[in-house]
């Protein structure tokens, strides 16, 4: 399955960095650079899996994952932030978040949460 | 905090705000070089031939770039926590979390006078009603004159623990008699004077005994809960 990652960041160089991290493992990788950018991009329907910060200007990661698990529940969204607090990731995985991490994350945690997120879609899919 | 410096609670909170503000901030700081770095990583990976002269050196500095930023990392968490600690007057909160908190914070104090410090915590939850930065206030100041007091060399541990159903915290000196230790912190009046008032004003009580290993603080009031691992 070739996955299609979304990574919503407002930070222009983590973003640019990470992106180019997992195309070099294969995946295609896409950068949104605020929560309103994110959802035009996930309506346009390729996108499996959305690695989504928390605190962004304008509209927030929470306001984002709220919104898409509402109109594409099928998108699985991973939280990596570096704001969060518990109650951020309870009210996250409450909204159907997939995962929750903080930043910085080792690379090996991202991928396996993605590997985990794969293999969920897998099973939908069958 | 020195006298004739009187700090407001709300005052105490905004400093607290914008501290936890910063500290998320410099994640993202830290973020972009861990990233930056790790693909810096990957790419030397990739550079199998032609052959690479530099390329242990460059893995030695992907590596320390990858150390220091775990190791700020460490540092803006607890940070992070300190400048939370500021949010609520009262709150609930684990004496345990409190001294692990407290000894991270100072440890670099007590490095600077060459003595160790170091902090066990109990077995199970020390739960106090009680305002969690004025009580790391209190702990630094305790640990800050009893360090005054060290001559430049030694070790404190500090040891949260059940006293018959009392929690209590003890601080052990190494190279340094207990007596020798509290009596000299006492002297410095007015140090003494400001952890003394700041103790009582939470509740906390102590003791030392000349002949026994240790000063021991009390938290009546506190709860130790049964059979549940400590706080995270």
């Amino acid at each position: 399955m070739g996955l299609e990652i979304l990574i919503v960041d407002d930070e222009v160089e983590f973003a640019e960095a990470f992106a180019e991290r997992l195309q070099l493992r294969g995946f295609t990788a896409h950068i949104a650079y605020s929560g309103e950018q994110a959802l035009r991009i996930v309506d346009q329907g390729a996108i499996n899996i959305m690695v989504l910060d928390l605190k962004m200007p304008g509209m927030d990661g929470l306001e984002v994952l709220r919104r898409v698990k509402k109109s594409h529940p099928e998108v699985e969204v991973i939280m990596l932030s570096g704001h969060g607090s518990e109650m951020d990731e309870d009210y996250g995985r409450n909204l159907g978040a997939f995962a929750y991490l903080r930043k910085p994350a080792d690379i090996g945690d991202v991928l396996e949460a993605v590997k985990r997120a794969e293999t969920l879609l897998a099973s939908r899919s069958v | 905090m020195r006298k004739g410096i009187g700090v407001k609670a709300n005052e105490v909170a905004f400093f607290g705000k914008i501290a936890a503000s910063v500290t998320h901030e410099l994640r993202n700081v830290l973020a972009v070089i861990n990233e930056t770095n790790g693909l810096m990583a990957d790419f030397l990976v990739m550079m199998r031939e032609p052959p690479f002269p530099y390329r242990e050196k460059f893995q030695r500095s992907v590596q320390k770039i990858e150390e220091q930023v775990r190791r700020g990392v460490e540092i803006t968490s607890r940070f992070n926590r300190f400048a939370h600690s500021m949010d609520h007057a009262c709150a609930d909160i684990d004496l345990n979390l409190v001294l692990t908190q407290t000894v991270s914070l100072a440890q670099r104090l007590a490095a600077l006078r060459n003595v160790e410090l170091k902090g066990q915590v109990c077995d199970r939850p020390i739960m106090l009603f009680t305002n969690a930065f004025r009580t790391q206030m209190a702990l630094t100041m305790a640990i800050e004159s009893f360090i005054g007091s060290m001559g430049g060399s030694g070790s404190i541990l500090m040891l949260a623990r059940d006293d018959l159903g009392s929690p209590c915290l003890d601080f052990y000196f190494g190279g340094e008699s207990c007596e020798k230790v509290v009596k000299e912190a006492v002297a410095k009046f007015d140090e003494w004077q400001e952890f003394e008032e700041l103790a009582s004003s939470l509740g906390i009580l102590y003791k030392w005994q000349a002949s026994d290993a240790g000063f021991v603080l009390f938290f009546p009031g506190g709860q130790i809960l049964e059979g549940t691992a400590p706080s995270k």
